[in-house]
């Protein structure tokens, strides 16, 4: 009995530490080889309800797209650029316009050719996200793909 | 056929019902507002800093708020500063009111006030609390409570306009070494034409925009002066100072200065 209520102590501690930090966006990565010599990488970003991340292509000036740098590296060259999914389109008061954004999560996919068997692949993402009632400053976060 | 009636009865009652509540709050924070600006017996006063951008699209709630609470506003113990910050700016992109500064205030509260993240729109009341900007009822709880807390404010301030500068004299901001004078000169109404992308030529409307920004440590006796931006007018800008507790970010007193 004891213990139940110590789990449902920590439960609801876990709950109102959590609750004090903003962090409506978290990343994840992967790799798949297509062929001996090609691979393609996968930058995943997960959304709390509510909260959205803007697309790569934007019609108007306004809110800060998202983009990404990738390090040369000698063990791989970008085949392409980064695709996307078709983003979801809407009118926003604050720039006047149409913006494309994302909700819940979006993969983004970049594909590579490989020069040896084995590459790691780094870069960063930088990206803005917006609720209906914030915005968070523009963040960068970096990444580092292995690829084995 | 009754439960489909039933059901339809429901939804129109529950219609109703959004409808009147939504009415109520509207009507109940317009008052509230008008209690704020006519508040005759102030014992404290209120400072509230909205950190805002042009370029953040949840922040136009938060810009309207500040104009409401500003527009007809006679209770001078409110004093009301938007600072645009600037992290938003990027290519393509430029809010004309933005300014570094402005963000490394707003970063200073992060740290002040033990928050995980920045974020627009801000508000901060007497640099103890801060609010999502549109959320209104919650911003006004705060104000009300400032202008009703006793205070000892003794600051006054003064502007003399002297060309493009403005020389500023103040009196009754203690000497305590934990406490720094912070000044802003507020713009009441700005227009901005916006230049860049595909909104060119669109005219945004701002209120007590925040011009310029300095902090000046209290204990030093050096004479202050302020550049004056080039649309300068003495008529729609205004002087606003407060003391400011370097530790916590309290705001123990506040004033305005006549410009002269």
């Amino acid at each position: 009995m004891k213990s139940i209520f110590a789990f449902i102590g920590a439960l609801l501690l876990h709950f109102t530490a959590s609750s004090q930090i903003l962090q409506p966006v978290t990343w994840s990565y992967a790799a798949k080889k297509t062929s001996a010599t090609t691979a393609t990488v996968f930058i995943k970003a997960t959304l709390q309800d509510g909260w959205h991340i803007y697309a790569q292509e934007m019609k108007g000036a306004g809110p800060v797209k998202t983009s990404f740098t990738f390090t040369p590296a000698a063990s791989f060259q970008l085949k392409g650029q980064v695709t996307a999914p078709a983003p979801l389109t809407k009118y926003e008061k604050a720039f006047d316009t149409d913006v494309n954004y994302y909700e819940h999560s979006v993969i983004f996919q970049q594909n590579i050719q490989l020069t040896g068997g084995k590459a790691t692949v780094k870069g960063a993402v930088a990206y803005m996200i917006c609720s209906n009632l914030q915005c968070l400053p523009p963040a960068t976060k970096e990444f580092s793909i292995p690829i084995n | 056929m009754r439960s489909f009636s039933v059901f339809i009865i429901t939804i129109a009652l529950l219609g109703v019902s959004a409808v009147t509540t939504a009415f109520l709050n509207m009507h109940y924070e317009k008052k509230a507002i008008k209690q704020i600006q006519t508040m005759k017996d102030n014992k404290g006063f209120a400072v509230v800093e909205l950190f805002t951008s042009e370029g953040c699209s949840s922040c136009p709630p938060a810009d309207e708020l500040l104009e409401s609470i500003q527009r007809d506003n006679k209770n001078k113990e409110l004093y009301l500063l938007a600072f645009h910050v600037d992290y938003w700016d990027h290519q393509g992109w430029k809010d004309r009111f933005s300014d570094h500064a402005y963000t490394e205030r707003q970063l200073q509260y992060v740290n002040w006030l033990r928050l995980s993240t920045a974020y627009t729109p801000q508000i901060v009341v007497n640099g103890s609390a801060e609010y999502i900007g549109s959320s209104q009822g919650e911003v006004l709880k705060a104000i009300s409570a400032g202008l009703s807390q006793q205070s000892n404010n003794t600051l006054t301030l003064n502007g003399r306009i002297s060309g493009n500068e403005l020389a500023v004299t103040y009196d009754g901001a203690g000497a305590d070494k934990k406490t720094e004078l912070v000044l802003a000169l507020v713009q009441r109404s700005a227009h901005s034409n916006v230049k860049g992308g595909e909104n060119t030529g669109r005219q945004l409307t701002h209120v007590q925009v925040v011009r310029q920004l300095r902090e000046v440590d209290i204990n030093s006796k050096k004479a202050i002066t302020l550049d004056l931006p080039n649309d300068f007018d003495k008529n729609s800008f205004e002087l606003v100072g407060f003391v400011q507790d370097k530790r916590d970010g309290h705001i123990t007193a506040a004033a305005r200065a006549v410009l002269e």
